[in-house]
């Protein structure tokens, strides 16, 4: 009797309406997704001569695409491109939490002269797009001193089209994750880290035994968000290597689209938008399943209504 | 305290060496070869074999790439790739890999054979190549751009509306003199013309391409028309578009040219301008926009528009107006030859000839998927790879495209043998096309991109709305000349 009570209060049709809302938009956004499933079954022929239905199904279906996934040879050597892919975005993601805290406790915590100068400076870089930066970007590259045959800083080619592209220039700085480690620390008391060092602790105890473990939750984010940017970015691998053992998923499947612009060869749209997929799919998990921290990273940093 | 940070002075000094001789490994460090510098403008082939092995880097075009690394590796691997490949049409057997000049060549062997016969030519001559992949587009104009500022370019790049700008500012190669008289006279106009500035030769294209007028011969029967007819000027044209368009009735339309606001629009109607005597600059660079050819034109676009679905004709992206011909959805379109054997490999039924004149017009066209090759001024190893350009032209790589039937030779002696002309017509007509008055994409005295979207945009403008079309050009042409000034 109480439960159906309950049952009659909690219906009510604004209710209705909001999951009718949400429902639809969520078979919105599910839809690309769904498309590049059954694209993956089409073979480069089928899929350029046939119009298209909503929910495309092939005559001749193949899982030539999805075995391409897996493979270490083939049009595109996907199992490489994930490998490197995959090892990015964990080394970008450590380096990003790591610059990011110390960042962020040498801004909150250190007192020295030109502080506020140097992280508003250090803000203002955000406001730069990444298509301007590209071309010093890559001269940055060319020009490193005593790499890839440089004399000091010409000569050869610096470090472009080697793993220190990756090691060295990705991951600088992580100015957001400074900004949000910053934010966070300045509400934790400062008497936390005296009473810290008057038992004894030295600063690395302090920052990795005491204070690392209360930002947890914007850690979280900041390894959320930067792994997710890492995995999807085709801009670092696509201008600043070439060769095809140091490409990523997203620059690979660039590449392959760009096949396609040079008029008489024929672009793989099936395989692209399978590899794709492949993309895809672990992003949307890991967003799925770790969503919650970057609501708690983001209300730790008191940036909210 | 002094103690303390002078404990991290070994660990930063480990770092620094390490890092430094990590740089010297691979193969990234610069050649030491002693190929001298010398004048090349004056240097001739060498048909003596070097004694020391250079390798030169080429980017790579999609139509003639099979992958990215050192040729002699990536050979063996393609044709094991092509042979395991259930998506060639017809598939690809181990005795298809023997060829014979003058027998055809499966379309899907192609860039193999053409890889291999450079690979052979220059191992003669103890030169290796090793491909890069740029992109093609504007990805590949920004990381060409990138890598002239750097001095850190291929020793061939590859590019297609971008490389007459490259050469103006100085930063490519001319050929050698005797190099670029043997390209005059042996080659048609359409693979070097557009790269020719103040009488040199900076760039050339084994397989260039001029529009033709394409037709889906199935559609046009459907509309009650001769397919095997074609139309023998615009207003013909016109009609038989029409007419495709009103049997359609909504499944399909006549269809016509790509006119989207940018190189791939100005690409393919352009040549519709050049045939009614207007353009897009004069001889200096100047925009002429708003001439009275060009507002005439753009009225026959306008009712091309008509036989579209809406916004197709000039939609951003050039992908779908190709598609919609692919999937047999329009039945006219200008564009390159390779539509021809594209259309085979659908099975579309196809008819192709040069395009109809308009009243008073004269024969005239812009070369399409021109993939100009050229030699930086900062290559490293200059002469060879003015060798890499000589094989492009070679009768063995020429021969070979003919063969393969998907685009024409340029070069004379093999386009105008009489047994090509039996065997691939429609092509020999497409190399006739190659040999008139055919131009490149001009460049603007200044801000060429600016002065291009100006009439993209107008262009579109003029398409989709029902403005004076004198007005919107002369619009157009006002902001150019303000932009030029």
């Amino acid at each position: 009797m109480r439960s159906s009570n309950a049952r009659a209060r909690s219906f009510k049709p604004l209710h209705l309406f909001g999951h009718v809302v949400l429902l639809t938009v969520g078979i919105v956004l599910m839809y690309p997704l769904v498309f590049m499933f059954l694209a993956g079954f089409f073979t480069k022929q089928e899929f350029a001569s046939t119009v298209l239905g909503i929910f495309p199904i092939p005559e001749e279906p193949t899982l030539r695409n999805f075995i391409s996934l897996f493979q270490t040879t083939g049009d595109a050597d996907a199992l490489m491109y994930f490998r490197n892919s995959l090892f990015r975005t964990a080394y970008m993601t450590v380096a990003s939490v790591l610059t990011s805290f110390l960042g962020g406790y040498v801004f909150a915590r250190l007192r020295f002269k030109g502080r506020e100068q140097l992280f508003l400076l250090l803000l203002a870089t955000q406001m730069i797009p990444t298509t301007i930066a590209i071309i010093p970007t890559y001269l940055e590259f060319a020009r490193f001193p005593f790499m890839g045959g440089n004399n000091v800083f010409t000569g050869g080619t610096g470090i472009l089209d080697t793993w220190w592209v990756y090691l060295i220039g990705g991951p600088a700085i992580n100015i957001m994750g400074t900004f949000l480690v910053k934010q966070s620390l300045d509400k934790v008391p400062i008497e936390l880290d005296e009473a810290a060092k008057m038992d004894g602790a030295g600063t690395t105890r302090l920052l990795f035994q005491i204070l690392f473990p209360l930002q947890l939750p914007i850690i979280a984010f900041i390894a959320i968000t930067s792994g997710l940017g890492t995995w999807n970015d085709f801009i670092v691998p696509f201008f600043y290597t070439n060769s095809d053992t140091l490409q990523t998923l997203p620059s690979a499947i660039t590449r392959l689209s760009s096949v396609g612009n040079s008029p008489g060869a024929v672009v793989n749209y099936p395989l692209i938008i399978t590899l794709s997929l492949g993309v895809t799919l672990p992003a949307l998990l890991i967003f799925f399943f770790l969503q919650k921290y970057i609501v708690q990273g983001l209300a730790n940093t008191g940036i909210k209504g | 305290m002094w103690n303390k940070k002078a404990k991290w002075a070994p660990l930063l000094l480990a770092i620094v060496l390490s890092l430094s001789a990590c740089s010297s490994a691979g193969d990234k460090t610069p050649s030491n070869s002693s190929e001298t510098p010398k004048d090349v403008s004056q240097g001739k082939p060498s048909d003596k074999p070097s004694n020391e092995n250079v390798t030169i880097t080429v980017l790579n075009e999609g139509a003639v790439s099979i992958g990215v690394g050192k040729m002699e590796e990536l050979l063996p691997a393609r044709k094991k790739l092509i042979l395991e490949d259930a998506e060639q049409r017809p598939p690809v057997k181990e005795s298809d890999f023997t060829r014979t000049p003058g027998e055809s060549v499966h379309p899907g062997i192609f860039a193999y054979f053409y890889q291999q016969t450079i690979h052979d030519k220059l191992k003669s001559k103890n030169i290796s190549v090793t491909t890069e992949d740029w992109g093609w587009g504007e990805p590949l104009i920004q990381k060409e751009t990138a890598g002239f500022l750097a001095k850190n370019i291929p020793d061939i790049i590859v590019g297609e509306t971008q490389m007459p700008g490259f050469a103006v500012q100085g930063l490519l190669e001319p050929f050698p003199d005797d190099m670029a008289a043997e390209i005059r006279e042996t080659t048609a106009a359409a693979a070097w013309k557009p790269m020719e500035i103040d009488g040199k030769i900076y760039g050339f294209a084994s397989q260039p391409g001029v529009n033709s007028l394409f037709w889906n011969k199935k559609l046009v029967r459907e509309a009650g028309l001769d397919p095997e007819q074609t139309p023998k000027d615009w207003d013909e044209l016109l009609a038989n578009i029409q007419k495709v368009t009103e049997a359609g009735k909504g499944k399909f339309y006549g269809g016509g040219v790509y006119a989207g606001p940018n190189a791939g629009g100005y690409l393919r109607y352009g040549p519709l301008l050049v045939i009614n005597k207007g353009g897009f600059a004069d001889a200096s660079g100047t925009p002429t926009f708003n001439s009275d050819a060009n507002v005439k034109t753009v009225e026959f676009l306008r009712n091309l528009n008509k036989n579209h679905p809406a916004g197709l004709m000039v939609s951003q992206q050039e992908g779908p107006y190709f598609d919609a011909f692919k999937k047999q959805q329009t039945a006219y379109i200008i564009d390159g030859p390779w539509r021809a054997a594209e259309s085979t490999s659908l099975g579309i039924e196809y008819g192709m000839a040069p395009i109809p004149l308009s009243a008073g017009g004269e024969v005239g066209n812009i070369t399409i998927g021109a993939a100009f090759h050229a030699v930086p001024k900062d290559a490293k190893h200059k002469e060879a790879a003015f060798e890499y350009i000589r094989a492009m032209y070679s009768d063995e790589i020429q021969q070979l495209i003919a063969d393969t039937g998907v685009r024409s030779p340029v070069k004379k002696s093999v386009a105008e043998a009489p047994e090509y002309k039996t065997k691939h017509p429609e092509m020999f007509n497409h190399y006739q096309a190659m040999n008139g008055n055919v131009q490149g994409l001009p460049t603007f005295q200044k801000d060429s991109s600016k002065v291009w979207q100006t009439f993209g945009d107008a262009v579109a403008k003029a398409l989709m709305t029902n403005g004076n079309i004198k007005e919107i050009l002369d619009g157009a042409q006002a902001k150019a000349e303000a932009i030029v000034k």
